[in-house]
């Protein structure tokens, strides 16, 4: 069964351990994560979960909606997401951070902060040219190809729009598990801005361990 | 209050010393050896003290040991650290004392300040902070600081004359050649 939960990104701090060093974390809560639907291979061709996280107001539901989570008997909920082989697990179930123990490895996904338009150097990281001896190829983004072609390649990197777009990271470190208010403290930088919901499942490397591989 | 303040909050000691530039300090810091735990003295200047309050607040303080500069940075609310003893307070005016790196024996010397620093209200000093069992160096100046966590922030024109009377030298003045600060 792969565990997985909906969480709000709250910030960063940091830890002490017990041997006096400090560890970075993300703060994650996450307060009444339901599961809404239940998707199997006779019906949906695919075994899935559907979870939700967050508030709604029922008259800002849409009726279609409205009726998929009266279905759940679940109230409405705000975000959505669906994990892949939830294993047993039943609808209108509640989801609590209790999934993850500390020391386990987690991936958590989410929207990664916008950057806007952005250059070579920042979005693909490219090396920048001399600044002195007359320089003037600073920022330039290099040869774009060559004479025989005579075309750009697709997929060729250049500046662009970076970030808000879904990221993951894999292999966190769960430091700490804060049941009473619904907390997990994750080692590192989790992808999202303040406030973002962010996907937290168990990672293939924690599965594998437990497993005994 | 957020999530991320009561996290820090609890991992606070309830008492630290407010600790400024200059202040000579003696800091107890666990250490491990091998299987067993004891506790090591490091003591000398506070040379610099960054971030106000809270968790995040670190100091550095700066001896000079067998004519080698050894600077150590530690966090005030480190578990590592048994206890810190505040032991003279001098002054100085600038906050961060790095111009004491390229100082040597006499002139590596930090005045003691006598008077505490203006607006401050006079406290006896806290039992397991103040209590600076060296009598050389207790010259009758612990009376000064207020509570931990208070805005220590006295306007500057308000210190009060500096004592003609010189600090006697500290055990960190002699002379030695320059040996550049190492942090661990």
């Amino acid at each position: 069964m792969s565990r997985a939960l909906l969480a709000r990104k709250v910030g960063m701090t940091q830890v002490f351990t017990e041997r006096g060093t400090t560890v970075p974390v993300t703060v994650l809560e996450s307060a009444g994560c339901r599961v809404v639907q239940v998707k199997t291979v006779a019906v949906d061709g695919y075994d899935a979960a559907q979870i939700g996280l967050g508030e709604r107001a029922a008259r800002r539901t849409p009726k279609a909606l409205a009726g998929h989570f009266k279905r759940a008997g679940t109230p409405p909920q705000r975000h959505l997401a669906e994990v892949r082989d939830p294993g047993d697990i039943k609808v209108g179930a509640r989801l609590g951070v209790d999934l993850f123990a500390a020391g386990q490895l987690i991936d958590v996904c989410g929207i990664s902060q916008g950057k806007g338009f952005a250059g070579q150097h920042k979005r693909h990281n490219f090396d920048r040219g001399a600044v002195t001896h007359g320089s003037h190829n600073i920022k330039q983004p290099g040869s774009i190809g060559s004479t025989d072609a005579a075309r750009v390649f697709r997929g060729l990197r250049m500046a662009g729009h970076l970030g808000a777009q879904r990221a993951t990271v894999r292999n966190l470190e769960v430091v700490r598990v804060d049941t009473d208010r619904n907390l997990l403290l994750v080692k590192g930088s989790v992808p999202g801005h303040r406030n973002a919901v962010v996907l937290v499942r168990a990672s293939d490397r924690s599965a594998s361990l437990e497993s005994g591989e | 209050m957020n999530v991320i303040d009561l996290l820090q909050r609890e991992q606070e000691k309830s008492r630290v010393p407010v600790l400024r530039p200059g202040d000579t300090v003696r800091v107890h810091v666990k250490v491990v050896e091998g299987t067993r735990e004891r506790i090591q003295v490091f003591e000398g200047v506070v040379i610099a003290v960054n971030g106000k309050t809270g968790l995040h607040t670190s100091f550095t303080v700066r001896r000079v040991s067998h004519g080698v500069g050894v600077e150590r940075t530690f966090l005030i609310h480190s578990p590592r650290i048994d206890r810190i003893e505040v032991l003279r307070h001098g002054q100085v005016r600038r906050a961060k004392l790095f111009y004491l790196r390229e100082k040597v024996g006499k002139h590596a010397r930090i005045r003691e300040r006598r008077q505490p620093l203006g607006g401050e209200a006079a406290s006896p000093p806290t039992a397991d902070e103040e209590a600076a069992p060296d009598s050389s160096a207790a010259v009758g100046d612990a009376a000064g600081d207020p509570p931990p966590r208070s805005p220590e922030l006295a306007p500057a024109g308000s210190f009060p004359a500096a004592s003609p009377a010189e600090a006697e030298e500290s055990d960190l003045g002699e002379p030695a050649p320059v040996g550049d600060g190492d942090a661990e």
